[in-house]
């Protein structure tokens, strides 16, 4: 009869329950109490492997048929965890299984003790923070360009190289998609190709692109890869652009103008990116031509690589280059002097600066329409009947300001 | 021997020290005012030279950074031609920030009835005001006149005329209703002791015309504690500069602002504010020689602006070597006699009976003395060691 | 190993995983650091019964907070745990469906003495600033550097009342002298102030 009892010990799965162990135990210690059972069930006929894959997965055929759209958010649970053999529910002292034969000279007892409440409870709250695995909640600021998706997230600087470690450094996500190539013996085969950025803030940056099976290698891969391919760039009093200029890849032009400090970055958002990377922080771009986001950072950066230092512009062009300042009340400075003069005669034209850097291009200029109802008899109206308030905000806000509390 | 000579200083005549006395008295009543008309004074070319001077042109301080709308940047290539030209310009536009607010005499409201019809009394019951808009009038110009309830036509004060001016053409940064600043005395105070002078300063300009009484009573409190605080630096290169040290010169209080002068080395200005104070309480001690004298070694501050910004034109490799010493010490061998004319003429005026705080500028004019002394050496060793010729 | 022990040491490995699994996020404790700084600042202030208040109902915008107290906020470490060294309105931003934020911001935040939306303005959010043109610590967050005007709401993200608020207590602060601004430079026509001594002078 023991032996029938001890049977479920011997199973793979027996410590799949423990409340059924404490069961058991308390069945050995008094016999007399037994009722008839029947022992054989599903749980503890399948392995917990077996047992757990009818939640968590989909069998091939469903997954052709579109069935388990959800998996994945539900993982399965490892019953085991926080629990130890020869501790349970009713809490007992078992000499030779949690507790040593021999305790001095004396030799230990079978022994019941104060029953622990809250052993079940910590069990359970284990189990629960294992199943419903949460999503972080980000804060707006390290969100992406768009909802959950990666682009425009932040993922750390690359990881050091033996002694070099990129702790100033920043990396960002670019783009993130699925890419599939063919096999001769697997078909379509897909992996993920990231595209990222990174930059220490300061004119250091470097990108790349790294495809892996994996979203997480891919990310990887590109951040450590983009680590490698550094690049020094000029920045103009550490945050803008040298001079306006013009670059292309492929079919993306793009324009790009040094603005004053304040302006902020108006520019696609990959652009904006890669300046919060860089380390710049006013400058306005357009975009011609195809907006392919890999061109767009490719020309981008071929552009910044392109640029040339004032010195050098002064020496090329045997003119001076001045600055004047709205800010400064006009104030012209110079910024770079050639090593020799031009001798120019008065009718000789100088070159503008701007039709210099930009490498005689002219950017596209639409011209606005004005709205449809401008021409319109009720907009008429409107404007006519609106006229009367044009002062209202500001005659309020000086009685306002007049009205100290 | 140096103390002594101060004793004897300071048992001067009793006349002295009653002038002192005097002085502080007028010091601590915060309304100072001018007793008589001080526009021919200030207006006169010598007395506006000297104030330009003293103001200086501090390219830097000028031109700072403000706040405007549009901050713009535009980037060109220029010529060296076009750069002089450029250079010019900006010596002339630096002029016109510095222009000085003018020092006038409060203007009396007058009453100016043009005509008396009874017969339109009572026509309403309220003012009827009429106002000139005609286009491109100055203000002082524009006619306002007042048709009051009793039917008389009358000029209408300064304060209604002013009002109407604001109305129709207004005033960039002036409020049509007096601003707290200047309403209330204890946020005037806290701005003082902020030393927000300039802003203060600036505002007055543009809130009140010179002749007003407010601008006088403003203005007077705003130099009376510039002159206790002694924070002239932040004024200097601004255009409240010149009347300033009109103000103080008018006033015998120019002591504090001396020593200012001497401790940061600017001796030629510190002769100019003597000058300045000689001429305004027509002292019969002859300064005019001595000012020639500086003026023709000592370049103006448009001058000197100027060059400091053609220096940014020059090649390391074509400055020379002796430009390298001026540049290094600070001053050049015309500056050290320049130096030494006007040492000896502060000092003629700290023994006269004019100066106030003797001991104080004494000891300033000593440290000065000292310090320039070893200037001069290490100019001499190194003109020697680097072989230039004096000259 | 004792099981409850253990049961807490693998809530922490679960822990450190979790975090090495969720990207790089340095802010998600910041937003939790928030509301916790929030409610310490009662406690400092005088007022021992409004903290009591304040604390039962997080979103009662009913009491007064003087101005005072904000000043004394601004400079407390409490503020410091809370936004550091940035300005106030840098950390937030506006929720809103599709691409782009609609033009304005909402009216209020705080409507019949409550706050009624899960996502107040910068200023609603916190009730111990208080916009007044003698805190004038607060009032410069909100001024551009370079331009000197108060920047707009699509920047900071101000509900429009709180805004309204804000300029007049900026235009209050500067009449008052305790903002400085660069005063438009006025040239003067000196002919009008000398006027007929012209000829002498020449």
């Amino acid at each position: 009869m023991a032996k029938l009892w001890l049977m479920p010990f011997m199973m793979s799965n027996w410590r799949a329950s423990a409340p059924q162990l404490a069961y058991y135990a308390n069945a050995v210690r008094t016999p007399s109490a037994v009722v008839f059972t029947r022992n054989t069930s599903f749980f503890n006929k399948l392995p917990a492997e077996d047992i757990w894959r009818g939640v968590t997965a989909v069998s091939n055929a469903g997954k052709k048929r579109g069935r388990g759209k959800g998996t994945g958010k539900k993982v399965a649970k490892d019953l085991n965890r926080g629990q130890t053999i020869g501790l349970g529910k009713s809490n007992c002292i078992w000499p030779g299984l949690n507790a040593p034969i021999i305790r001095g000279n004396e030799l230990t007892h079978q022994q019941k003790q104060s029953e622990n409440l809250d052993r079940e409870k910590s069990i359970i709250s284990l189990r629960d923070s294992m199943s419903n695995f949460k999503l972080m909640k980000l804060n707006p600021i390290d969100r992406g360009w768009s909802g959950s998706k990666m682009p425009g997230r932040s993922i750390g600087p690359p990881d050091a190289v033996g002694e070099e470690n990129f702790n100033l450094f920043d990396t960002r996500v670019l783009e993130n998609k699925i890419v599939f190539i063919m096999k001769g013996n697997m078909g379509r085969k897909r992996r993920y190709s990231v595209l990222s950025v990174t930059g220490n803030k300061s004119g250091l940056a470097g990108f790349a692109t790294a495809k892996a099976p994996e979203v997480r290698t891919a990310l990887r891969k590109s951040k450590n890869r983009a680590g490698q391919k550094l690049i020094s760039i000029d920045l103009y009093e550490n945050r803008t652009v040298n001079h306006d200029f013009y670059t292309a890849f492929g079919k993306t032009k793009i324009f790009v103008f040094k603005k004053p400090e304040g302006h902020g970055l108006v520019c696609h958002r990959a652009i904006q990116t890669i300046c919060k990377v860089i380390g710049i922080q006013d400058l306005y771009a357009k975009i011609e031509g195809s907006t392919n986001l890999q061109h767009i950072v490719k020309a981008f950066f071929i552009g910044l690589m392109r640029q040339k230092s004032y010195e050098d512009i002064a020496n090329e062009t045997k003119l001076h280059i001045v600055e004047r300042q709205m800010a400064k009340n006009g104030f012209t400075e110079i910024k770079a002097s050639p090593l020799q003069d031009l001798k120019i005669s008065e009718n000789d034209q100088i070159i503008d600066f701007m039709q210099f850097t930009l490498g005689n291009k002219i950017v596209l200029r639409k011209k606005k329409t004005p709205p449809y109802y401008v021409n319109t008899k009720g907009h008429y109206l409107f404007e006519c009947k609106a006229e009367k308030f044009r002062n209202q905000s500001i005659v309020r806000l000086h009685k306002l300001v007049n009205s100290y509390t | 021997m140096l103390i002594v000579r101060h004793l004897r200083k300071l048992n001067a005549p009793q006349r002295l020290q009653l002038n002192v006395d005097q002085t502080r008295r007028a010091l601590s009543d915060a309304n100072l005012q001018y007793d008589k008309d001080p526009q021919p004074l200030f207006t006169d070319a010598e007395t506006q030279r000297l104030l330009q001077s003293m103001t200086q042109l501090q390219l830097e301080k000028v031109f700072r950074k403000r706040t405007v709308a549009d901050n713009s940047t535009e980037t060109k290539f220029m010529t060296t031609a076009q750069l002089e030209k450029e250079f010019l310009l900006t010596i002339e536009k630096a002029k016109k920030l510095l222009q000085m607010p003018p020092v006038v005499q409060i203007k009396p409201d007058t009453e100016r009835v043009i005509s008396k019809d009874p017969a339109l009394k009572d026509f309403d019951d309220s003012k009827y005001v009429f106002t000139d808009i005609s286009f491109g009038l100055r203000p002082s110009e524009r006619k306002v006149v007042v048709r009051d309830v009793d039917g008389t036509l009358s000029y209408a004060p300064l304060e209604t005329q002013k009002r109407m001016n604001q109305l129709y053409f207004p005033l960039d940064g002036r409020k049509s209703y007096t601003p707290r600043m200047f309403s209330d005395k204890e946020l005037l105070q806290r701005c003082l002791d902020e030393h927000k002078y300039e802003f203060v300063l600036d505002r007055l300009t543009v809130q009140y015309e010179p002749y007003e009484t407010e601008f006088h009573n403003i203005s007077a409190k705003v130099f009376t504690h510039l002159n206790e605080s002694k924070q002239f630096d932040l004024l200097r290169s601004t255009r409240h500069f010149g009347p300033m040290a009109f103000f103080y010169a008018w006033h015998r209080c120019i002591d504090d602002l001396l020593y200012d002068m001497i401790r940061r080395d600017y001796l030629y200005n510190a002769v100019q504010l003597i000058a300045l104070s000689y001429k305004i309480h027509k002292v019969p001690v002859e300064y005019g020689q001595t000012l020639s004298q500086l003026e023709a070694l000592q370049p103006t501050p448009a001058e000197r602006a100027l060059e400091e910004l053609r220096s940014c034109l020059q090649k390391p490799s074509e400055k020379g070597i002796e430009k390298e010493i001026h540049a290094a010490i600070g001053k050049t061998e015309q500056d050290f006699t320049a130096d030494e004319l006007s040492l000896k003429f502060i000092e003629q005026y700290i023994g006269s009976e004019h100066a106030l705080k003797k001991v104080q500028l004494e000891l300033a004019v000593q440290t000065l003395k000292e310090l320039n002394l070893e200037k001069l050496q290490l100019f001499k060793g190194l003109k020697k060691a680097h072989g230039v010729q004096a000259s | 190993m004792l099981p409850l022990a253990r049961g807490i040491y693998s809530t922490l490995t679960q822990i450190t995983r979790n975090s090495r699994v969720s990207l790089h996020t340095a802010s998600a404790q910041h937003c939790k650091a928030e509301p916790a700084a929030e409610n310490e600042t009662p406690a400092e202030d005088e007022e021992g019964e409004n903290a009591k208040d304040s604390a039962s109902d997080p979103k009662d915008r009913k009491t007064v907070i003087p101005v005072e107290t904000s000043i004394r906020y601004l400079k407390s470490a409490a503020y410091k745990t809370t936004y550091g060294d940035e300005f106030v309105w840098t950390q937030y931003r506006r929720n809103h469906k599709g691409m782009f934020a609609p033009r304005k911001t909402r009216k209020t935040c705080i409507r019949q003495g409550k706050i009624s939306t899960g996502n107040p303005c910068p200023i609603c959010r916190d009730e111990y600033l208080v916009l007044d043109y003698r805190n004038t610590e607060l009032l410069k967050q909100f001024i551009s550097p370079y331009s000197g005007q108060v920047l707009s709401y699509s920047k900071t993200g101000l509900c429009q009342k709180s805004h309204l608020r804000l300029t007049v207590a900026v235009e209050q602060a500067r009449d008052c002298g305790l903002i400085t601004y660069d005063v438009p430079f006025r040239e003067y026509d000196y002919s009008e102030y000398y006027g007929k001594k012209e000829d002498s002078k020449q």
